[in-house]
């Protein structure tokens, strides 16, 4: 279009020096001219607006194109949209599936929980039942089984009266002194075993009772061990009394240390050999702590192989320790337990 | 569904329409309203505010059954008014007979101008009225409503409810005189004796008790299962299901000889439960767990129906609510057991324990029918709408009206069966009873008169009447004695289950009729020792009924002047009248009585023994009753 009016603005210079050579009159140059710039003019509009059609063709192309682009992402977002909002539907009634079968669960679980509260106010009151029941044995029905206890006590005894016959009264069982059932169980070994010595550790009226049975099923004695010096007074009496002299001796053993325990003088021991049964009731517990857990130390190199010890009162804590301490002390003692009214445990060598 | 004739609605025509019972509205509303402007809403939505449009050319109550119509009845108070009124109901049972608008002559009545009854679809109703004043178009609903049922009045003998909410419909339907406004009146009585409630609802009118209700939406799984949703299980009891509809749902329609086998309820993709029959559907019930007559009477050619309790309906009280109205209308239903904890806690025990697990249980057509009458005792005592609200107004503090009264009525010329009749009244369960005895040429000094009495335990009175008066004498003079409010009629010797008169009662409270009585199918011939039944419909309105085995007011009674004074067919005569004065019989099973047929003179009965058997259905050996007589022998 520059060199459109290059050429226009020469052809008008060089039409309008036209009169100058003579070849034209001004006026027809100058109309020549005007004719000619006129001309140019049209040529240039209509180049300039063939530039603008293109370009504005171009520019209809470019939207056309973008707008199909924005069509195509109009569809594609609206495709989303609906899916979206298909999974959104999908989810809200997944979501209420969930939730409605949350709901069953729930209240049949809280039922189960109505149903596990219930059971736990009924286990309430069976223990309270429970406890009632308790109660009501011990109040009323434990006596009554303890007076079942005295009666295995009194048969005990009947049977020991039967077996023995002894000559004089003696003095009541139980409480301090040995009770029937565990007289009963020295007597049956006694006639099982028939030992030569027999020694009882404390003194009284079992004493006399095992004299009784060495008198009637064996050829031996009995010394019982007593360090309190009124009660060895009073059995001797009794023994006396019985006519057991020969077989019962009651020594004086005033309780010296052994180790850290309070037990009887191991003077009184000296003589004894070959013992073939010992019944371990005394010191009694009130004189030191472990005072009976010298008996196995001290007699048990006195005793025969096949000699039976037996300790009363297991009942109570401490004799249960002394159990455990001869156990562990003398691996070579096995012990049975039997269940007698205080408690009574059997110690005897293993492998006899 | 075709539209009704041209002229029901002009087009243009500015129609207001309360819509119930119906899953697309705009639909059908366009089909049978087609040109006219309408704005409707439908029972959940009628509290929502004003109509919005105000004055209306017509109002439209278009139902899809007439249990719907009935929810539409007690929100007369919310429905707008119009001098046009059209009823639309879309679906009716196979038994309905056509409705009739029974309206309160000299209010309604006087003012129609216009009546037309037509039908719609094969068992629809279009009911299109005109009146010379504008009239409630809830009295239009609760006249056609009334048509249905043989109840003399519209209303319940039960505390004036207040709903304090259109969705609470469901708690009083076909009660007209239910009140939808709490707003104290200035007259300072209260408008109603209590009011429900929605839960945490405000109710204006403190001076009236209110008990809060959920709808079935806040009972619903998901409002349970969601976060909060724990607290909503202490909805979950039997005073929390709305009550079955008794008057639209109950026995009626039953069917003996079943032609299909056992259906199923199963749940569909949007968790209600669907009733299925050899796969095709046959009822998908709403989430309301709404049971209608209409849906009970698609489920009646099923010989039973299975539930599957998990998973349950839309949520628990809804699909308790379904089971109670099934059990209600005597459908036959099997399920597994144990049922879940829900079911055990809106249904009731005793409920669960009546529905068989085994489908055999269902095979034999005598047994379905023992079955379908102890679940539809069971359900219509303990969830029917009596039931519901007697407990709820007791629960209020409120007086309940007490059951009636039944005056037995015995008439015995035969001294050695009184002992017989009387212990058979004296195990009667649930009714207050007295007993008239007229004792037709015997002595009351007569021995064995003398011991049945003194063995009877309940109130008792005696009538000597002279045995030359015929046998309708001799049944007046006992009712003269009478102080019952209703008069039961007994044989001396038939027999009688200790259900009878209760189930008598029961078949009163729901059909309404002027008469109930049990259909004769049991005959015992005692000269060839043989049970027979024979076929005789029952659960219908009908026109004659057992004679020995019939309850009446004493006041019908009293109108229709007594029995006719002759000396045979006294019963027949009294059935002929009482239908031409305009009363109705209905006639309900027939499993509680036995009737002897015996070689003998004077019976009212003389129809020799093969006249049975030749109308016998069944015939056993010996004495054969049903189970719901409980006798041993």
């Amino acid at each position: 279009m520059i060199v459109s009016a290059f050429a226009g603005g020469s052809a008008v210079a060089a039409l309008v020096a036209l009169p100058l050579f003579g070849v034209a009159t001004w006026p027809v140059a100058v109309q020549l001219a005007i004719s000619t710039a006129t001309l140019t003019a049209l040529a240039m509009t209509f180049l300039a607006v063939r530039r603008a059609d293109g370009k504005a063709l171009r520019i209809d192309q470019r939207v056309k194109r973008q707008e199909a682009a924005l069509a195509d992402v109009r569809e594609q977002l609206s495709a989303l949209a609906a899916q979206v909002g298909s999974v959104a539907e999908r989810v809200r009634d997944e979501s209420r599936s969930v939730r409605a079968a949350l709901g069953e669960d729930r209240a049949e679980l809280a039922a189960h929980t109505a149903t596990l509260s219930a059971h736990d106010d009924r286990l309430a009151e069976i223990s309270a039942a429970v406890a009632r029941i308790e109660a009501l044995l011990g109040d009323k029905l434990l006596p009554e089984v303890r007076s079942r206890g005295d009666f295995g006590q009194v048969e005990a005894m009947i049977d020991l009266r039967a077996l023995l016959r002894p000559r004089a009264p003696l003095p009541r069982l139980r409480g301090w002194a040995a009770s029937p059932d565990v007289l009963r169980l020295l007597i049956e070994r006694i006639a099982v075993t028939r030992p030569k010595l027999i020694v009882e550790c404390g003194s009284g009226a079992s004493s006399v009772w095992l004299g009784y049975a060495v008198e009637r099923y064996g050829e031996g004695r009995v010394v019982a061990l007593e360090h309190d010096e009124r009660h060895l007074r009073a059995t001797r009496d009794l023994v006396t009394a019985h006519g057991l002299d020969a077989i019962v001796e009651v020594r004086h053993a005033p309780l010296t240390p052994w180790r850290s325990f309070p037990w009887y003088d191991t003077a009184a021991l000296t003589d004894l050999n070959d013992i073939g049964l010992v019944f371990v009731d005394g010191p009694p517990g009130n004189t030191g702590h472990l005072a009976r857990y010298p008996a196995v130390p001290l007699l048990l190199p006195r005793c025969s192989p096949s000699a039976v010890i037996v300790l009363d009162d297991t009942k109570r804590p401490e004799e249960q320790e002394i159990v455990e301490r001869w156990l562990r002390e003398f691996p070579e003692l096995s012990a049975t337990a039997f269940p007698m009214e205080k408690g009574a445990m059997v110690f005897q060598r293993s492998g006899l | 569904m075709s539209a009704p004739d041209a002229g029901a609605v002009a087009a243009g025509t500015k129609v207001a329409a309360a819509v119930a019972g119906v899953d697309d509205p705009g639909e059908v509303l366009g089909r049978l309203l087609p040109g006219a402007v309408v704005d409707h809403a439908t029972v959940e939505d009628l509290s929502g505010g004003p109509w919005a449009t105000a004055e209306p050319d017509t109002v439209a109550l278009v139902a899809g059954t007439p249990t719907d119509l009935r929810r539409l009845v007690s929100l007369r108070d919310a429905l707008p008014g119009a001098k046009r009124v059209v009823v639309a109901i879309l679906r009716t049972p196979s038994w309905q007979d056509t409705p009739r608008v029974a309206l309160p002559r000299g209010v309604g009545q006087r003012h129609l101008r216009e009546l037309r009854v037509t039908r719609l679809d094969a068992t629809g109703w279009l009911i299109t009225t005109r009146f010379a004043r504008e009239l409630p178009a809830g009295d239009v609903a609760a006249a056609v409503a009334h048509g249905f049922t043989g109840h003399h009045l519209n209303a319940y003998p039960l505390p004036v409810a207040g709903l304090g909410d259109a969705v609470l419909a469901d708690w009083r339907p076909g009660d007209p005189t239910a009140t939808c406004d709490d707003t104290p009146e200035p007259s300072g009585i209260t408008s109603c004796d209590v009011g429900i409630t929605l839960p945490g609802a405000a109710w204006e009118d403190e001076r009236a008790p209110t008990v809060e209700r959920p709808s079935w939406r806040q009972t619903a799984w998901d409002m349970i299962g969601s976060p909060g949703g724990h607290d909503r299980l202490g909805w979950l009891t039997p005073e929390h299901v709305p009550p079955v509809d008794e008057r639209s749902v109950n026995p009626r329609g039953f069917r003996k000889t079943p032609t299909a086998g056992i259906g199923e309820i199963a749940a569909r993709a949007d968790g209600r439960w669907t009733a299925l029959a050899d796969g095709a559907e046959i009822v998908a019930f709403p989430a309301s767990g709404l049971v209608t007559d209409a849906d009970v009477d698609r489920l009646r050619g099923l010989r039973g129906l299975r539930l599957n309790w998990r998973p349950a309906h839309s949520g628990p009280i809804a699909a308790a609510r379904i089971v109670a109205g099934l059990a209600a209308a005597g459908v036959p239903l099997v399920a597994s057991r144990p049922a879940p904890a829900w079911a055990s806690a809106t249904l009731g025990e005793d409920l669960l324990a009546l529905i068989p697990d085994d489908p055999a249980d269902l095979a034999d057509d005598l047994r379905r029918e023992e079955i379908s009458v102890r679940l539809r005792r069971c359900a219509l005592r303990s969830h029917g709408l009596t039931a519901r609200w007697t407990a709820l107004a007791a629960g209020a503090g409120l007086a309940v009206p007490t059951s009636p009264t039944v005056s037995v009525v015995l008439a015995t010329r035969r001294p050695g069966l009184l002992g017989f009749a009387l212990g058979q009244i004296a195990r009667q369960r649930d009714v207050d009873l007295e007993v008239v005895v007229a004792l037709h040429g015997v002595s009351a000094a007569d021995p064995a008169v003398v011991a049945a009495v003194d063995a009877f335990d309940r109130p008792i009175t005696v009538v000597e009447v002279d045995a030359g008066l015929p046998f309708g004498a001799v049944l007046n003079a006992a009712l003269e004695r009478c102080s019952g409010t209703l008069i039961g009629k007994w044989d001396d010797d038939d027999w009688y289950g200790p259900g009878h008169l209760s189930d008598l009662l029961l078949a009163r409270l729901y059909s309404g009729a002027d008469l109930v009585g049990v259909a004769s199918e049991f005959f015992y011939l005692e000269q060839i020792n043989l049970t027979i039944r024979r076929g005789w419909p029952s659960e219908i309105m009908a026109d004659h009924v057992a004679g020995g085995a019939f309850m009446i007011s004493r006041e019908a009674l009293a109108a229709l002047g007594g029995f006719r004074p002759v000396p045979r067919a006294v019963d027949v005569d009294l059935f002929r009248r009482l239908l031409r004065a305009g009363g109705c019989l209905y006639r309900t099973h027939g499993l509680g009585f036995v009737a002897r047929r015996s070689a003998r003179r004077g019976h009212t009965w003389q129809e020799p023994v093969g006249y049975f058997l030749h109308r016998a259905k069944d015939q056993w050996r010996g004495f054969r009753p049903s189970r719901l007589m409980e006798l041993d022998s």
